[in-house]
């Protein structure tokens, strides 16, 4: 059977890593081309890099550092963040990315999801959800968790699916951060929905979180704050995750 | 040595390229006729899905020199969609090149593509295993899985909700379902086999 994947993100900010709480205060914290290879040879089981993007100049060097850090990488590549046309879809992809992660602009032009998945395959797109709980449900937001938008999050994500999501990346903007566990009611609520691969962001603070929501049926856990911060190795989170009877993937 | 990638798709070979370079390979990328040159060995990589993919090398005037290079013992690695390219057809209404005999079809699972790291059980003796480290986890993204009419050709099965060919050697042809290219040091090594067999004169130690 698959093995469930330990995916740490790096948030890329004018070329350096930064990690902030409920989205906001930004640290900085690390080289993203450094951090990417020294999680891979720590048995990372895939990167995501996520560009927060204000410039043009920001997307130069954000392409140079992907290719850096493909040329160096033996294992999967997500990149995403400000992507905002097909044409930068495809300068990430022939900088070395393997899959691109829509957000936003997918909520705005859900059109773009089908173009992508229609041209390089379901498989190559990822799209990012950031949602919120709203009394008896959940809510989508757009722009960093910024801009609440109309969507429900059950509604989006159907119709992400039928347009040609291969994967989806569902942070909850209430546990982001917080170091206090995923949503898991939020992710079983994902799973129950769509019948694509769900990886889980937001909240992790310990190896417990990471297992429940294994244990749970998570297939893939996204880890940020765990892993830059120094407090864990990747290698030290599987061997526990191991312990507790969880079959994890060494290199 | 002369490595051709064909690239029927739409350019997304980055970290089959990267990989190969790493290797001190410097591989040649063959989109159009118009890039074929001497080759030793090519590589069909994955991307995207089989529907057109065999039009698009019509188009770009491929076909007929992938079948010479096939006729002539060429030693050829699919590797995941590229495996699917050397059987008949497939279930989602592409046509393959009719290499070997067999279909691509859905793998019966809830949750699909397959996506991530998973063990393939091997027969024993293929070159492309040697000196991996067990278990032999690999990285898969594929939704479609082959179904050869030759069992004997399959030298390797995974399984997600069901267990189904990870890897297929009928020599000229070396198919994997799984991305070398992503699998970390297993695939380096996987990748180094296949690339170590090719200079070993004609493919002789895959007979082996």
């Amino acid at each position: 059977m698959v093995k469930p994947r330990i995916i740490p993100c790096l948030d890329v900010k004018n070329g350096r890593v930064v990690k902030g709480v409920n989205f906001d205060d930004l640290k900085d914290t690390g080289d993203p081309v450094q951090m990417a290879v020294q999680y891979c040879e720590d048995s990372a089981d895939e990167i995501v890099w996520l560009d927060i993007i204000a410039t043009i100049e920001d997307q130069e060097l954000s392409l140079d550092l992907i290719q850096k850090a493909r040329n160096a990488l033996s294992i999967p590549l997500t990149v995403g963040g400000g992507i905002r046309s097909i044409h930068h879809v495809e300068q990430l992809l022939e900088h070395g990315a393997d899959k691109v992660s829509i957000n936003t602009y997918g909520l705005e032009n859900p059109a773009i999801l089908g173009q992508v998945a229609q041209r390089w395959g379901e498989q190559c797109l990822v799209v990012a959800v950031d949602a919120k709980r709203e009394g008896d449900h959940y809510q989508v937001y757009s722009h960093g968790g910024r801009v609440r938008t109309d969507h429900d999050l059950g509604e989006w994500l159907k119709l992400a699916q039928d347009l040609g999501a291969g994967e989806f990346l569902l942070t909850s903007i209430d546990a982001d951060g917080t170091q206090q566990g995923y949503d898991l009611p939020m992710l079983r609520y994902a799973r129950q929905t769509v019948q694509r691969p769900v990886i889980a962001s937001g909240g992790a603070g310990s190896i417990d979180h990471l297992a429940e929501a294994i244990q749970e049926g998570q297939q893939a856990v996204l880890l940020a704050s765990l892993l830059h911060q120094k407090r864990l190795s990747i290698t030290e989170i599987k061997k526990r995750l191991w312990e507790k009877g969880v079959d994890i993937r060494w290199p | 040595m002369e490595i051709a990638v064909i690239d029927y798709g739409n350019g997304n070979l980055g970290s089959l390229l990267a990989a190969l370079r790493r290797l001190g390979q410097e591989p040649n990328v063959v989109r159009t006729s118009k890039d074929i040159r001497h080759a030793d060995a090519l590589i069909f990589p994955g991307v995207g899905s089989m529907n057109a993919v065999v039009n698009r090398l019509k188009e770009h005037d491929l076909l007929g020199w992938l079948n010479e290079m096939h006729q002539a013992r060429t030693p050829i690695l699919g590797i995941c969609l590229g495996l699917q390219l050397f059987f008949d057809e497939s279930e989602e209404g592409g046509e393959g090149l009719h290499w070997l005999s067999g279909t691509a079809s859905k793998i019966n699972a809830p949750i699909l593509p397959h996506i991530g790291w998973n063990t393939v059980d091997t027969t024993p003796h293929p070159f492309l295993w040697r000196n991996l480290a067990p278990p032999y986890t690999f990285y898969f993204v594929h939704t479609y899985r082959i179904l050869p009419d030759d069992p004997k050709i399959v030298r390797g099965f995974a399984d997600y909700y069901e267990r189904f060919p990870a890897a297929v050697l009928a020599p000229p042809l070396y198919g994997i379902q799984f991305h070398p290219e992503l699998s970390g040091p297993n695939g380096t090594r996987l990748l180094s086999n296949f690339l170590e067999m090719v200079g070993n004169h004609d493919g002789n130690l895959a007979g082996r």
